[in-house]
């Protein structure tokens, strides 16, 4: 793999410079294991490629040497370039462009090369003509494969003296052993750089991320998850990286109950990610954590990691339930001015029927007072119902007993069925055959599913279409019971579904937005929780999870 | 006068000592490359170097010496060895350098050859 380019070349005879080539040789193996060895302690490109230039300047008696190494892509800069000697800081003489472009050209032929040699291609003379004008006797290419990574050029020998047929040898012997130590720092450097790029993206992420393998051990967590949970979990204290650690010692069951499960990969349902609220105990009160979690196929690492993201809530929460509390009553003010209204009415009835009846007495005209008395009566009744209607609309206190939200749904399935407005609508279940009982008020759950089948049935009539379609589900995991109800309807706008539950708020022309805040309250009244997933023009779904001991 | 990690003296206006101590290799190459190139732009003429405490020097440490050789002698000044220990002498030799750098038995000698005494 070498041409001789020296005018002077040693006698084999000359035994001396037989010893001195015998001890040159073992300078230079010494030479590259130091630099191994450099390498393996401390794997920077640019640390390596600055000592292999002075390496290379001793081993070959040359002034003046450079080593430039590329970079497939700009994301770490420009080339790493690095001279000695008269080669310090000159850029132009490491024109990796230009050595890129004769790729081809360098690969055939013989290292290292002879720079006047290479005036013969028209490929590589632009090359050729720079590093001539630079000082540059000889070119050695770094090929890792059929890669060139990396261009290392060599001045003239010190003294004037000319590279012997041996150099050449050595040289190339030298290039081929470096190459690789450059191929792998520069494969070490671009794993360093993906890894910080990742772990920065990560870090300004708002949530927190944590990426469990198969055996629930976290393998990443970023900056807002270790803040998020130094000082609650009793794994993350004094600053300690939770990398390495098995959730077990991360949620234990007092602080962090029943999140094992969902976070281990035997809880997780199949590939898709679901979101649901976990609660935390921290110093004796409650926080809420919205939690998603969802797996990582692994079609590189060959292993399935379970992704997951913590957001605390609990302040969100807890404008929530102000916000609910001000509505209630508000609410309340508002029942109760509709309430005087339709009371006086009544009352307006009976106060001027007893003013005629007054009158009839004080007149003698006694025969028309049954049938006054039948209508005053009527009117009360008419009062009481009106009263009874009341109370059943602001009950709030669910009667619960052990009972299955399949048979619910059986009832509620069997009352709409006759509807019209359903008549148009393909409505499917899927239930869930061991779906186990729970402590419910059957009636509450009635009237919450047939409020939100009759919106879903109104949503679909919003668009006109013909393949109007709702889906029922129901399922169950250890803790918890659900049923999930699915249309295609005109969908939630993103702003509107935000105060969904939380207001009077209705879409309908002919709403009053009573229905969901019943809903809610119905869902509270089982300690259930509520996701919505909504697009417009696609339709809307909602999930209630259940306690299954409330 | 800018900083240099090796034991150092200033011997006269223009010339500078410095003492490498025991090892001269992959590990402080770059330093010496630094102390010599602060020394020209400190304005120094001549640097010698005293090797009597010198026990190994790889090629990477030969590398940081050559290049500045060519930079001293263009100002008129030079890079000189001094109590050079024999080992050393021997891998000196060995790169063919036995007669590239000015080297001198002593740091008197060494002063001598950059004029001083």
């Amino acid at each position: 793999m070498t041409q001789p380019v020296g005018h002077e070349t040693r006698s084999l005879n000359d035994s001396r410079s037989i010893i001195g080539l015998r001890e040159k040789s073992v300078l230079a193996l010494d030479a590259l294991a130091t630099l191994t060895s450099q390498f393996a302690d401390n794997r920077t490109l640019s640390g390596l490629v600055e000592t292999l230039v002075y390496t290379v300047a001793g081993q070959f008696s040359v002034a003046n040497a450079f080593v430039a190494v590329k970079n497939p892509d700009q994301r770490f800069g420009p080339a790493i370039i690095f001279g000695t000697g008269k080669f310090t800081g000159n850029q132009d003489l490491a024109q990796l462009d230009g050595a890129i472009t004769a790729e081809a050209v360098l690969q055939s032929r013989l290292w290292p090369i002879q720079v006047e040699s290479l005036h013969d291609d028209p490929t590589t003379r632009p090359l050729a003509a720079v590093w001539q004008a630079g000082g540059v006797h000889l070119v050695a290419p770094l090929f890792s494969g059929d890669n060139l990574i990396g261009i290392m050029g060599l001045g003239n020998k010190v003294g004037g003296r000319s590279f012997t047929e041996s150099d050449l040898d050595l040289a190339g012997a030298f290039v081929k052993t470096i190459t690789p130590l450059v191929a792998n720092a520069f494969i070490f450097a671009e794993i360093s750089y993906l890894n910080a790029w990742y772990l920065d993206i990560l870090n300004n992420v708002k949530q927190a991320v944590l990426v469990i393998d198969e055996n629930g051990v976290i393998r990443t967590i970023n900056a807002v998850g270790r803040e998020m949970l130094e000082g609650i979990s009793p794994a993350a204290v004094g600053g300690v990286s939770l990398v390495g650690v098995s959730i077990r010692r991360v949620f234990v069951e007092d602080v962090f109950p029943g999140w094992l499960k969902p976070l281990s990969r035997d809880g997780a349902w199949g590939l898709a990610s679901r979101t649901e609220n976990l609660i935390a105990h921290v110093d004796g009160s409650e926080r809420i954590f919205s939690v998603t979690i969802g797996t990582v196929p692994g079609s590189t690492t060959g292993r399935i990691d379970t992704i997951v993201t913590l957001h605390d809530v609990t302040a969100q929460k807890d404008v929530e339930q102000r916000l609910f509390d001000l509505e209630r009553y508000a609410e309340k003010g508002m029942v109760a001015s509709s309430i005087a209204h339709e009371l006086n009415n009544f009352l307006g009835v009976i106060l001027g029927g007893l003013e005629l009846m007054q009158a009839y007495v004080e007149r003698g005209n006694v025969s028309i007072l049954p049938d006054t008395l039948e209508k005053l009566k009527a009117n009360v009744d008419k009062m009481t119902r009106f009263t009874a209607g009341l109370m059943d609309y602001s009950r709030l206190e669910a009667k619960k007993q052990k009972g299955n939200l399949n048979a619910v749904l059986t009832d509620v399935m069997s009352f709409i069925a006759v509807q019209k407005r359903f008549t148009r609508i393909d409505v499917q279940t899927g239930i869930d055959p061991d779906l186990p009982d729970m402590e419910m008020d059957g009636d509450q759950l009635s009237q919450l599913l047939i409020n939100l089948l009759n919106n879903a049935a109104d949503a679909i009539a919003e668009t006109g279409r013909r393949d109007g379609r709702i889906t029922i589900i129901t399922r169950h995991d250890d803790a918890q019971v659900m049923i999930s109800i699915a249309d295609n309807g005109v969908g939630i706008a993103p702003e509107v579904e935000e105060r969904l539950f939380k207001e009077h708020l209705t879409t309908k022309k002919t709403g009053h937005g009573y229905g969901l805040v019943t809903c809610s309250k119905i869902v509270a009244n089982h300690q259930g929780t509520v996701d919505i997933e909504s697009a417009p023009g696609e339709g809307t779904a909602f999930v209630f999870h259940f306690p299954r001991q409330a | 006068m800018q900083t240099c990690s090796f034991n150092h003296r200033v011997l006269h206006d223009d010339v500078f000592l410095i003492d490498p101590g025991k090892t001269l290799d992959n590990g402080n190459a770059h330093e010496m490359v630094q102390a010599l190139t602060n020394a020209q732009t400190d304005g120094f003429r001549f640097v010698i170097l005293d090797l009597a405490a010198l026990e190994f020097l790889s090629s990477a440490g030969v590398g940081s010496l050559l290049g500045s050789v060519d930079l001293f002698r263009e100002q008129g000044g030079d890079l000189i060895l001094c109590n050079v220990p024999a080992p050393i002498m021997h891998i000196l030799t060995v790169l063919d350098l036995g007669d590239f750098f000015t080297i001198r038995s002593n740091e008197h000698e060494a002063a001598v050859t950059c004029g001083r005494s």
